[in-house]
């Protein structure tokens, strides 16, 4: 993973990074559908680091506690990931 | 670029430029404003824009000699817009009282002003204005000087009293029966006033001072109207003589307030003064296709117009803008304005090193065709302004990654082993031909470039040579100036180790790209040989009909290219409809500049737009534009589909292939003509996940196709996580989901086992690193 630099952004980013925790959360609901196959454990919300461009930032998403495998759905990778994405690209 | 060449760049586009009534108006009314206002009917409104250049409009609104209306483009069609006659309806017709003058702090400086005329009448409004304490000495017992001598019927008196009544709420002191010369000389002025405006009128008795022309006029700075006495300003019918015009007088009046502000403020006179009274507009205004109409004529002449009548009249300017390049242009409308502003934005996000790049859209979305440059009338140049800022932002590591990664990954696949290829033609030493069909037409319609390789072998004795690779087009395109520099080397390496040949190009874009950046390589075009040459016998069945030409945009400039396509087509007995935009004025497909990648929805826009424009078939000769429009649902043919008589005109558009089966095809056509022409043994190693055996829902590939997301993209994921077991299983209906990162991007696979291959089921992608997932 690359170096994590704290990030400096302004209230859009911080807004959206929210939102993500936000639908993030919305999948944590499922976290008894889904399942780690190599470890046999239920997905469950964790603190995972999330990054791109230079920039980190913690979220709280579906993962193993075991291997840490994590869950991003599509909900989640074409909406409010893809927005910080674009967010990030235009900083 | 730097600063200042930016800055020439803007002032080319002449959209901010006023229009030529305004212009031609030597108090620079807003015309455009007025006539909007009063073709809405807010007649209100209209007396404020007319007020905000015009002191005194009651009067002036009453009798301009309005040199505007000569300027007036609508006289191109029709007659000029009455602008002087809705002028006296929106005077005559609004009774609201003038905004109250707020006053600025007294200065002072004193200023005396000598005649009551319009002239001395302005110049003693703005003085005021500006806060200096104005004495006006008039001849006479009233203020108005000339304007007496107009007919009452068309200035009544009262309107000249009340309009004049102004000056005097504004401070101004006015001395009655003070005629300068008699009461006070003008040394006498000049010593016990700072400044001193002379507007006496043409009947001016010369006092000593001021010199004089044979004319009888006073000899002024045309600049600044200054008299050869220091601080001492003149204007109005001492400088004009005896064509007395109204507005002009008032133009003067103001412009002498303006040089003696200067001059008491001791700045300089003359700086940025050039557009003050009339000029030349820039602004280029077209009035092809504007229906002549002639003026609304008053019912009773003598009124004047009345409220309706106004209102059509103000209906018939034309609002003059430029817009050339915008009202053929999506892209230059989508982005809601013009390039003067467009260039000033871009130029802005070029120099944030923190903050928000607004313009990075923009930049990216323009296709690069240069259609704009045709039709603007001071070659204002989108492209070249997005190309400069591309390799800017690439070179400051500014450019966003997700705008031109898919077909930059592409141009490497075409470059790579699997497809790239330079040979000799079959049993020959040398080349004096070599054929680059491009990797599009390779990856499109491989069959088409089978078949004109073979015609050129069959015509050419000196042996044809084939190089099948990208001309590296999206590396130029998306700013990538070194990668793009390592293409042509590559390329020209190539072509002199084949002994230097003529290239025989099939795509208008690498022929653009290898005339403009491979000038040592002599070039020409597949469809000028097939011109030339001769067309094939063609086993087809095809009846030749209508069809109408897309020209490629990247060869807008090269007529000998327009005129073989024309010409083939004539010979195969097809009619021919030029498009109302074709040959140098084409439009470009939306795949161009990567416009496709960076702004998929523009580009749906630019396509759906263009496929209108005619209900004939569409013949192409760029693969990409005959993919794109067929894509949506447009007949278009290749003009090789013609030529080889394979063109079936019953048929629904037929599809191109999707990304994955593009790049397929273009592998494919390597190893086959090896294969079948130069006999080698091709050797292909297969990767383990080539293996991977997909059965995909033609929703799912609909899906793929649209996220950019690749056939082996998905076959990577799932070799990755059935090799490592990295999965994740979802209990409710047994789906697993698994992700594989094998460039820049990660992509999601939801599948299920069967057999001996996997259902997909969905397909998705992020850019973002996740930890725990790399």
């Amino acid at each position: 993973m690359s170096s994590t630099m704290l990030i400096r952004t302004g209230w859009k980013l911080r807004a959206i990074i929210k939102d993500v925790k936000k639908v993030a959360g919305k999948d944590l609901g499922a976290e008894n559908i889904f399942e780690c196959f190599k470890c046999g454990l239920p997905m469950e919300p964790g603190k995972v680091t999330v990054s791109y461009l230079g920039s980190s930032f913690p979220v709280e998403l579906l993962k193993c506690r075991q291997c840490g495998l994590v869950l991003i759905t599509e909900e989640l990778a074409l909406g409010k990931m893809l927005e910080v994405e674009k967010t990030l690209e235009d900083k | 670029m730097d600063h200042k060449q930016w800055r020439e760049y803007e002032e080319r586009c002449t959209q901010e430029r006023p229009p030529a009534c305004t212009a031609a108006c030597p108090v620079h009314v807003d015309v455009r404003s007025f006539t909007a206002e009063m073709k809405a009917g807010n007649f209100n409104r209209a007396l404020d824009i007319f007020r905000k250049t015009v002191p005194f409009a009651g009067i002036i609104g009453r009798i301009c000699d309005h040199p505007c209306q000569a300027a007036c483009r609508r006289g191109e069609a029709g007659d000029p817009v009455s602008i002087a006659a809705l002028e006296k309806a929106c005077v005559e017709m609004t009774s609201a009282p003038p905004a109250k003058i707020t006053l600025p702090p007294k200065k002072d400086r004193r200023v005396a002003v000598a005649g009551g005329g319009l002239s001395g009448l302005a110049a003693a409004f703005d003085l005021a204005g500006k806060g200096y304490p104005v004495v006006l000495f008039e001849a006479t017992d009233r203020l108005g000087g000339g304007l007496w001598e107009m007919p009452a019927e068309v200035l009544p008196r009262q309107i000249i009293l009340t309009e004049t009544a102004v000056l005097e709420q504004m401070g101004v002191e006015i001395r009655y029966q003070a005629t300068v010369g008699q009461v006070i000389s003008l040394p006498e002025l000049c010593s016990e006033y700072d400044a001193v405006y002379l507007g006496t009128g043409e009947n001016f008795k010369p006092v000593p001072g001021p010199e004089i022309d044979q004319a009888g006029r006073c000899r002024l700075d045309p600049v600044t109207l200054a008299t050869g006495l220091n601080g001492v300003f003149a204007g109005g019918g001492l400088r004009t003589g005896p064509d007395y015009s109204p507005i002009n007088s008032l133009s003067d009046g103001r412009r002498a307030a303006i040089s003696i502000d200067r001059f008491l403020q001791k700045v300089s006179l003359t700086a940025v003064r050039e557009n003050e009274g009339p000029y030349q507009t820039r602004l280029f205004t077209s009035t092809k296709g504007v229906e002549p109409l002639p003026a609304v004529a008053p019912g009773n002449p003598a009124q004047g117009y009345t409220r309706e009548e106004a209102v059509l009249e103000a209906g018939r300017c034309l609002a003059c803008q430029c817009l050339e390049c915008v009202k053929v242009c999506e892209y230059l409308a989508h982005f809601k304005s013009y390039p003067k502003k467009y260039a000033r934005d871009i130029n802005q996000n070029l120099k944030i090193v923190m903050g928000v790049h607004g313009a990075n859209n923009l930049i990216n979305s323009c296709s690069l065709c240069g259609l704009c440059r045709e039709v603007c009338p001071e070659n204002f140049d989108m492209a070249e302004l997005c190309r400069v800022a591309r390799a800017e932002m690439f070179k400051k590591g500014k450019m966003p990654p997700s705008a031109h990664d898919f077909p930059l990954r592409d141009m490497a696949f075409s470059n790579g082993e699997q497809c790239a290829l330079t040979r000799h033609q079959s049993g020959h030493a040398s080349s004096s031909h070599l054929f680059f069909p491009g990797c599009q037409l390779s990856a499109s319609a491989p069959g088409h470039v089978e078949r004109a390789y073979a015609y050129l072998t069959g015509r050419f004795a000196g042996g044809v040579g084939l190089m099948l690779r990208c001309c590296g087009a999206p590396a130029e395109w998306s700013g990538r100036t070194g990668l793009f520099a390592a293409e042509l080397q590559e390329i020209r390496k190539q072509w002199r180790e084949m002994g230097g040949p003529r290239l025989i190009l099939a795509c208008s874009t690498c022929y653009r790209m290898f005339k403009s950046h491979l000038p040592e390589i002599e070039i020409v075009s597949l469809w000028e040989i097939y011109d030339q040459l001769g067309l094939p016998e063609a086993a087809g069945t095809q009846k030749p009909g209508l069809v109408a030409i897309q020209d490629a945009c990247t060869t807008r400039h090269e007529k000998q290219i327009h005129q073989s396509v024309r010409s083939i087509l004539q010979k195969l007995g097809f009619k021919i409809e030029e498009l109302p935009a074709s040959r140098e004025t084409t439009e470009c497909c939306g795949y161009g500049g990567l416009m496709l990648f960076a702004n998929r929805k523009l580009a749906d826009d630019v396509i759906n737009r263009r496929i209108r424009e005619s209900a004939a078939g569409y013949v192409a000769y760029c693969a990409m534009c005959r993919d794109n429009f067929s894509a949506r649902g447009k007949k278009t043919y290749h003009l090789l589909d013609l030529i080889y008589g394979l063109a079936d005109f019953a048929l629904p558009p037929q599809k191109g292939p999707g990304y994955s089966q593009r790049r397929e095809n273009r592998a494919r056509l390597k190893n086959k003509l090896l294969k079948e022409i130069w006999r080698d043994q091709v050797v292909q190693h297969e990767s383990a996940f080539e293996n991977i055996k997909l059965i995909m829902p033609a929703a799912v590939s609909g899906v793929m196709e649209e996220r950019l997301i690749l056939k082996e993209d998905v076959q990577k994921v799932i070799e990755y996580a059935e090799r490592t077991g990295n999965k994740i299983i979802n209990r409710n209906n047994g789906h697993i989901m698994a992700c594989h990162r094998p460039v820049s991007v990660t992509y999601w696979v939801e599948y299920t086992p069967q057999a001996d291959g996997f259902v997909v089921h969905n397909a998705y992608s992020h850019r973002m690193e996740v930890e725990g997932n790399n």
